[in-house]
């Protein structure tokens, strides 16, 4: 993707990723991949701080005979996502002003 | 490199920080590669880049130094998605890290920018200013209680030419009987006195009125401007 967006962009989307289904990291990285133009490397500290910040929780499950560590959103989490919602669709809103010189607003 | 040489570069890199945030970070790596399976592990290890470059992002993101791994302690991010400026800085940070960084390094950012910073750099270049505005409003202040002496001592030099006037007036009384002709000359010139009296504290006195609220306003004013504004 042309755009690399913000910290706050995938700290919203891993949010939105883990509000939709408690998962783990293997798969929250590919999906935020799957959007977003970012390293591998880049995952496992924005769910620490994520986690660190009490916006996600982990548990440990076992699965095929090995660990896997889950994350759930929190109460805090869900709050920050929401307010990260409302935060993309102002931004959404001024880009495309400036985008499209204002189509569909004027 | 294969994953057992990784996960073991990955925890001597690691070193620096606290013994949990390295164990937290290990084992997610470990679980990673668990996912990505036997098959795609030289793929994943190749996206993943050094171990070098795996640490400073993890360095640049969660803190350097142990106490920093304490929870609470994280500053909470201001919740703004348009900051251009933050990303190259935490690349920035990822790369001084370690010099094997790539430029691929994008990173979280750590400790997002407070909506505070405005008024803190407000606050600073207020104290860094202070010789420079104590002078002014030093200097300001020193002009106005000037004006207000010099109108202080025009109105008392009135009230004297008035008490002087009176007295002199009841002393051309005595003065009359005697020497009417000096008596009406000590008399005119008590009169006159008195009258440059009242009219000198009559101005003092309307001067004082007009100029006493519109100080008053102006302090007011000037108040209101600088609270208003570190109030923001």
């Amino acid at each position: 993707m042309a755009f690399n967006t913000g910290a706050a962009l995938m700290d919203a989307l891993v949010l939105s990723i883990v509000s939709q289904e408690s998962t783990y990291g293997y798969k929250i990285t590919q999906d935020v991949r799957s959007v977003m133009d970012v390293s591998e490397s880049t995952l496992y500290p924005v769910l620490r701080r994520l986690q660190r910040d009490e916006c996600l929780e982990t548990y440990d499950r076992e699965f095929a005979g090995r660990n896997r560590r889950y994350y759930s959103i929190t109460e805090k989490g869900n709050e920050r996502l929401e307010t990260y919602r409302r935060e993309w669709k102002v931004y959404e809103e001024k880009i495309n002003h400036v985008l499209f010189g204002g189509i569909g607003n004027e | 490199m294969n994953r057992q040489q990784f996960l073991e570069q990955l925890e001597a890199e690691l070193s620096g920080l606290a013994p949990v945030e390295r164990q937290e970070a290990l084992k997610f790596y470990v679980e990673y590669l668990d996912e990505a399976g036997p098959e795609n592990e030289a793929a994943v290890l190749a996206e993943l880049g050094s171990p070098q470059k795996v640490a400073a992002i993890i360095r640049a993101n969660l803190g350097l130094s142990d106490e920093s791994a304490a929870p609470h302690e994280t500053p909470k991010p201001s919740l703004t998605l348009n900051g251009p400026d933050w990303s190259r800085k935490t690349e920035q940070q990822a790369q001084s890290g370690a010099p094997g960084a790539g430029s691929a390094a994008y990173g979280g950012q750590p400790f997002p920018k407070s909506k505070n910073n405005s008024r803190v750099l407000l606050v600073l270049l207020l104290v860094f200013t202070s010789p420079l505005w104590i002078g002014i409003l030093g200097g300001l202040f020193g002009a106005l209680m000037g004006l207000l002496g010099g109108i202080l001592g025009i109105f008392i030099g009135g009230i004297s030419a008035i008490a002087g006037g009176a007295i002199a007036l009841i002393f051309s009384l005595f003065t009359l009987v005697g020497n009417p002709a000096d008596g009406m000359v000590s008399m005119a010139l008590s009169m006159a006195s008195i009258a440059i009296g009242v009219l000198l504290t009559a101005g003092c006195v309307w001067l004082l009125r007009r100029f006493v609220p519109w100080l008053v306003s102006l302090v007011r004013r000037a108040v209101q401007a600088v609270c208003g504004k570190v109030g923001k």
